[in-house]
């Protein structure tokens, strides 16, 4: 379905039956009125109407097979959309290209044309597919095989076209290796599978004309620094075999496609971003629960209000999906969306849910109903948010901010089709985040999309694939790797007796070293000499391979989900209630050595959250300085540089965190009362990493005219709502960055974080945000580079905020922090802003 | 700010405490530089140097006299003919079995490698390429030695020069291990493979056919202490080899590595050894067979290659020992004699083995199934195909096989039913649980 809107998409109902119904519930949302103005302080803060547009065509390029134009003309496809024809051309002669059009705009042709292009020149020709799941390359693969088998016939000539993954049977894989002209496989698979053994796809380097990725706004943080080093050690392959590839990426909207794929591919790219496909009109509602205690700032349940509006579409008969933030919160969705439309008993389930941690045959049911229609609704993580076929929906309900522009934009693509009314609706949470964004929608709707950002050299990255790539092809004594030094690296390793040095060596004579070095030879090599297969320790996933399973002991011993190490201990300590879609389950017993949780079956009514420890001590800082003074806060501040507090309030650098879970909650489902606690003793974990914070001075602390608790209540209310604010600035996941308040000291455990609060506070307290990664992601730096925006966002969520003394929306619920939380660290910013609090405006 | 260095110094310690680091250094061993001069590697391995390229390897030759003996085995015994391969050598090779012998005459090649690793892929090397052949009366064995990384490829065109005009090339597992290895290392010095369509022996297989006991793994050095009586002493354990490659890799010291070079030499030799048992075997006969499951293993190696006298004779032979060889020989014998049609001889296999006293369940299963077949569809005695039936449904392990039985069941009973009168009453040949 993504290539032609009037041949692929299949009959459906664009009666009028279907917009009439979809229009009948915007209307009962929006009161009647869908292009009225913002009103942030309503329940409905935007609306926002999506004109339909029309199709803007191009010719085929000149350098497009004719044999293949003629297929996809018996296909309906005579003409390309503007974007498809600028990407087909600057791939077609050579350029790196990267696409970022919306979803359902015909992305795929502009990847297969040009490589099919390519291969029905030469038939030598190869090309490389890469997909951040298995999943997709299965999607993908049907539609490729439509048009290569048609071209095969044609051409006579024989196009393979195959999956190479984990679930490739062995037997299959020699002949997938001699026959495939186009191999779709997944970063992990050509990192474990195929780099290490490329002499048997010798054939496949040398002649690589083409390497596709898609969804390449997948390759942030973690799993984007691991594939820039995958794709390096590629090059280095290709280099061996004499071929050099041309990139073809496309990715969802984001701010730097152009500079993400650079970053990953470390190429030179040309843009492609305006979109010529054709779209039906769309909705695109902001919806804030009311406050139902202006005191306190408590807003009525956001998840109630999802189920509400979810209802209203289900009701008539709209098929829906619903993004939930969380594992957890996907589960009590499911759970209400169950009680209130499951069907008769013994009937197969309409309302499903999806998160990762399913097994795979369960996710491929699921996404079957979705296509044919017998799944009405289904509540998903983010693991429905990329391209997934689970066809084209009606309405996206979003229970809660995504986090990112970008993501909200990719989720709230999953409903809308080429022609027809769809529906987005954005319910905002009581987080801070949420209700900035909602109550301020241009900055959603007319601001850039953020930037994405990954840390390729990231040293615990970076060796790791130093070794991979020795084992792949000696390094030479003058090559280089990344931006380190990578003849460092390899003296390190040799250190470890991981690789060894054989040659000439520039200082040290020859003959120190046991090899017999060869005399004519100009260059040394680092050889691996050690008998593991590097590969297999790594994963692309996560800094450390490790994992939890959970088994089910219910009846007998069944796996039923996995989990990251990290998120191991707070997710999974004894007693904890573990959810998979609406079950719940109590672990009881974690096998913390053999990273096994023992679950059984449980009905209860709470759920559980941990409590968590955590202490950061700074190693090295990297850098200091002040904030910039005459951005964002006029000329007051920069004409009285006398104010100025004279240590530098912005750092970033290199810290050693630890963290241990110490206890939990028990929570009610509904109500979310507090209904019990219990304690844990679990091993503490730790990691090294990076940092951005903010040193507070003494002499604004002494400056403070309040208690002590006032003051640490006023802090750990900044921390609180700088986390949001730095979430937002940098395209982040809420755990990919931690938080912490304490001194920074060694051996100061007095100001041991406990779950975002700190026992005593130090005479100059530092807010940490920390990369939740050992070794950092990349997100330290840069939030060190937008200090002064996430100074001024944070004091603009606070001060813009009704409560009287703080909720969760701006620095945390009062049951939480002090009354005096949001005064104090108002009047902190303000301070630190180096301007007397009363000259500056509070709704700055 | 600290260093580089020593930033990745903290990043690989807690992995590079582990499995990969310090298992490398040998025992008992002189670490480098405690003063003792250092050897050159020919001297202490006994070789020879060869330079090509600019590049040296090392090159270890032996002869071996006829008169060299593992255990109650010499060399003399295991001659091939003059042609220089045994008439029969093809039955050992699944391929070659089925397509007659691909060469009547020429030079058989041995070949065993050393490698840096056994999970294969391009950072495995294969440190040792040994390679053996039969030069008239003498066994001679050459060692390419790879004492410098950058020589490799030098060293693979020495290899492939000594491979050139080889008529087969015999190995032990090389089907999974040493070929695609080779493979790999001539495709990374984007080479030819020498080996790539050579005719190939891999005795893992027949090896394990001839002369697999129970729970023994059909290793070299087991064969040679069940079939020769030969016990190696000080031979060095398989995961030793590599770390004794890397501490001579990094101290220049070789003396690690002679245990290394002579198991590869005795392995070489075993192989030869019995290569030439089994290719003898099978020119002797049947009649030879020293064990039952020595003539079973010989019968299937003739009915592969179609050699089906030869096949019966060994079954039959096997069929004279005790326990589950003589069901696996008797389950042999009466499903060749059912392809050749010969249905009465089959038959009376197969009750053979439903009298043993000891029989695996899925042996007696087949027997029961395959008699109430013939009794069905040759004999047309329904009342014993039905008994038969009945047995086998007993034995039936899943779901799907007892309804096929149940099937059969409800068939009989329709002929059964259609003709009251049986034609030749016969009794049961078991009693029947009610």
């Amino acid at each position: 379905m993504r290539y032609h809107a009037a041949v692929m998409l299949p009959a459906r109902r664009t009666d009028s039956a279907h917009d009439h119904a979809l229009q009948s519930v915007v209307d009962r949302l929006t009161g009647g009125l869908p292009d009225r103005a913002d009103t942030s302080d309503g329940w409905v803060t935007a609306v926002r109407r999506m004109a339909p547009r029309a199709a803007e065509y191009a010719l085929f390029p000149e350098g497009v097979d004719s044999r293949l134009r003629q297929v996809l003309s018996a296909r309906g496809i005579d003409q390309l959309y503007t974007h498809q024809a600028a990407a087909v051309e600057h791939a077609l002669a050579g350029r790196n290209v990267v696409i970022t059009t919306p979803t359902a705009s015909g992305k795929t042709l502009c990847y297969n044309a040009p490589v099919l292009s390519a291969i029905l020149t030469d038939p030598s020709a190869r090309a490389l597919y890469l997909f951040p799941t298995k999943a997709l390359a299965q999607d993908q693969l049907a539609e490729l095989h439509d048009i290569s088998d048609r071209l095969s016939r044609l051409a006579e000539l024989e196009i393979g076209v195959f999956t190479y993954d984990g679930d490739t049977p062995q037997d299959a894989r020699r002949a997938i290796r001699g026959r495939a002209h186009v191999v779709l496989s997944n970063p992990d698979m050509i990192h474990s599978g195929i780099l290490p053994h490329h002499p048997r796809w010798a054939k496949l380097f040398e002649n690589l004309r083409y390497v596709v990725i898609d969804e390449l706004h997948a390759y942030r943080g973690v799993f984007g620094s691991h594939l820039t080093n995958v794709l390096r050690r590629m090059r280095r392959i290709c280099r061996h075999y004499g071929s050099n590839p041309t990139f073809i990426c496309s990715s969802a909207t984001i701010a730097n496609p152009k500079e993400l794929a650079e970053a990953l591919v470390e190429q030179p790219f040309e843009l492609v971003s305006e979109s010529g496909a054709p779209r039906g009109e769309k909705f695109f509602l902001f919806v804030n629960p009311p406050v139902v205690n202006h005191q306190l700032g408590i807003r009525r349940s956001y998840l109630a209000e999802t189920r509400r509006i979810a209802s209203e579409f289900l009701k008539r008969q709209l098929q829906l999906i619903v993004f939930a933030q969380s594992r957890l919160t996907t589960e009590i969705l499911t759970t209400y969306l169950k009680d209130d439309f499951g069907g008769q008993p013994g009937t197969p389930d309409q309302i499903r849910g999806y998160r990762g941690g399913y097994l795979p045959q369960r996710r491929r049911e699921i996404e079957k109903g979705l296509r044919e229609g017998s799944v009405r609704a289904v509540v998903s993580t983010n693991a429905l948010e990329l391209g997934i076929d689970i066809g084209a929906l009606d309405v996206c309900v979003m229970a809660g901010y995504p986090g990112t522009i970008a993501a909200t934009w990719q989720r709230a693509g999953r409903a809308g089709r080429r022609s027809g009314r769809s529906a987005a609706v954005l319910v905002a949470s009581s987080a801070p985040l949420d209700q900035f964004v909602v109550r301020n929608p241009s900055y959603f709707f007319d601001a850039p999309p953020e930037h994405a950002l990954i840390n390729p050299d990231n040293l615990h990255i970076l060796v790791d694939h130093v070794k991979c790539g020795a084992f792949e092809l000696p390094f030479t004594t003058s090559e280089e790797y990344g931006k380190h030094n990578v003849q460092e690296v390899l003296g390190v390793l040799e250190e470890s007796g991981l690789v060894h040095r054989t040659g000439p060596a520039p200082d040290s004579p020859e003959g120190t070293s046991g090899m017999e070095a060869g005399p004519h030879d100009h260059e040394g090599t680092w050889q691996w000499t050690n008998e593991s297969y590097p590969a297999d320790a790594v994963s692309l996933r996560s800094i450390s391979s490790d994992n939890f399973v959970v088994v089910d002991t219910t009846k007998g011993a069944d796996v039923i989900g996995e989990t990251s190490f990290n998120s191991g201990p707070p997710t999974l300590h004894e007693k904890a209630i573990y959810i998979i879609e609406g079950t719940l389950y109590q672990v009881e017993k974690l096998d913390f050595v053999g990273r096994k949780a023992y679950v059984r079956q449980i009905d209860c009514d709470y759920y559980t959250d941990a409590i968590t420890y955590t202490k950061v001590t700074v190693l090295d800082t990297f850098d200091s300085g002040f904030g910039i003074r005459d951005s964002g806060f006029g000329n007051a501040a920069t004409s009285n540089p006398e104010s100025r507090i004279p240590n530098p309030e912005r750092s970033h650098g290199e810290v050693h965190v630890s963290s241990r879970v110490v206890g939990f909650k028990k929570i009610k489902f509904y109500t979310n009362e507090n209904v019990g606690s219990g304690e844990l003793d679990l091993p503490e974990q730790q990691m090294h990493t990076t940092a951005y914070w903010l040193t507070v001075p003494q002499s604004v602390m002494a400056a403070l005219p309040y208690a002590p608790d006032d003051r640490r209540d006023g802090v750990v209310g900044l921390s609180f709502a700088m986390r949001q604010v730095a979430q937002l600035l940098l395209m982040c996941d809420r755990q990919d960055i931690g938080i912490s308040i304490g001194s920074g000291e060694q051996g100061d455990d007095t100001d041991l974080t406990r779950s975002g609060q700190p026992a005593k506070l130090s005479d100059e307290p530092r807010i940490f945000i920390y990369d939740n990664y050992p070794g950092g992601i990349g997100f330290s730096e840069p939030l060190f580079g937008m200090h002064e925006g996430l100074l001024t966002r944070t004091r603009a969520l606070i001060a813009g905020c009704e409560c009287q003394h703080g909720c969760p929306t701006c620095v945390g619920p009062v049951g939480n922090t002090g009354p005096l939380a949001k005064t104090v660290a108002l009047r902190i910013l303000d301070l630190i802003a180096g301007a007397r609090a009363s000259a500056l405006p509070v709704s700055a | 700010m600290t260093s580089l260095a020593d930033r990745l110094r903290g990043v690989l310690k807690p992995s590079g405490a582990d499995p990969l680091g310090p298992r490398g250094e040998p025992k008992g061993l002189a670490p480098h530089g405690d003063g003792s001069a250092l050897h050159d590697a020919a001297e202490v391995l006994g070789g020879e140097w060869s330079e090509s390229r600019g590049q040296r390897f090392l090159v270890v030759d032996r002869k071996y006299a006829p008169g060299y003996r593992h255990g109650r085995v010499a060399l003399a015994d295991c001659l091939p003919p003059d042609t220089g391969i045994w008439p029969l050598l093809h039955l050992l090779d699944c391929r070659a079995a089925l397509h007659g012998p691909p060469h009547q005459s020429g030079k058989l090649l041995f070949l065993d490698l050393e490698t840096t690793g056994l999970a294969g892929g391009a950072g495995t090397y294969a440190f040792l390429v040994g390679c053996g052949w039969f030069d008239g009366a003498t066994f001679r064995l050459r060692q390419f030695f790879l004492s410098n990384f950058g020589a490799e490829r030098a060293l693979l065109e020495s290899v492939a020069e000594l491979a050139a005009g080889t008529a087969c090339v015999v190995t032990y597992n090389g089907k999974s291990f040493d070929l695609p290895l080779m493979e790999t290392r001539f495709v990374l010095q984007r080479m030819p493979t020498p080996f790539a369509d050579m005719p190939h022996v891999d005795m893992l297989h027949p090896a394990r056919r001839l002369w697999r006991e129970d729970d023994v793994e059909c290793r070299l050095t087991n064969l040679e202490r069940t079939l020769n009586g030969h016990e190696r002493e000080g031979d060095v354990p398989g995961f030793e080899i590599p770390s004794r490659y890397f501490h001579y890799v990094r101290s220049g010291d070789a003396r690690s590595l002679e245990g290394v070079l002579e198991h590869n030499r005795l392995d070489i030799i075993s192989l030869a050894m019995f290569t030439a048992r089994a290719s003898q075997l099978l020119d002797d006969g049947p009649a030879e067979a020293l064990t039952a499951r020595e003539a079973l293993g010989m019968g299937r190696l003739y009915e592969r290659a179609g050699m089906t006298n030869e096949a019966l004779e060994a079954f039959a032979r096997a069929v004279q020992a005790e326990g589950d060889t003589r069901a696996e020989a008797l389950r042999a014998h009466a499903t060749l004699c059912r392809r050749l049609r010969r249905y009465e001889a089959a038959a009376s296999s197969w009750r053979r083995i439903l009298e043993l006293r000891a029989c695996s369940a899925g042996i007696a299963r087949e027997a029961t199934e395959a008699l109430a077949v013939h009794h069905e569809h040759r004999e047309r005695d329904l009342n014993a195909a039905k008994t038969f039936a009945l047995r086998s449904l007993q034995l039936q392990a899943t779901a799907a096989r007892q309804q096929a039985v149940q099937y059969r069941l409800a068939r009989l009973d329709r002929k059964m039913g259609s003709q009251p009168a049986i034609d030749r009453p016969r009794q049961s040949l078991f009693p029947l649980e009610s």
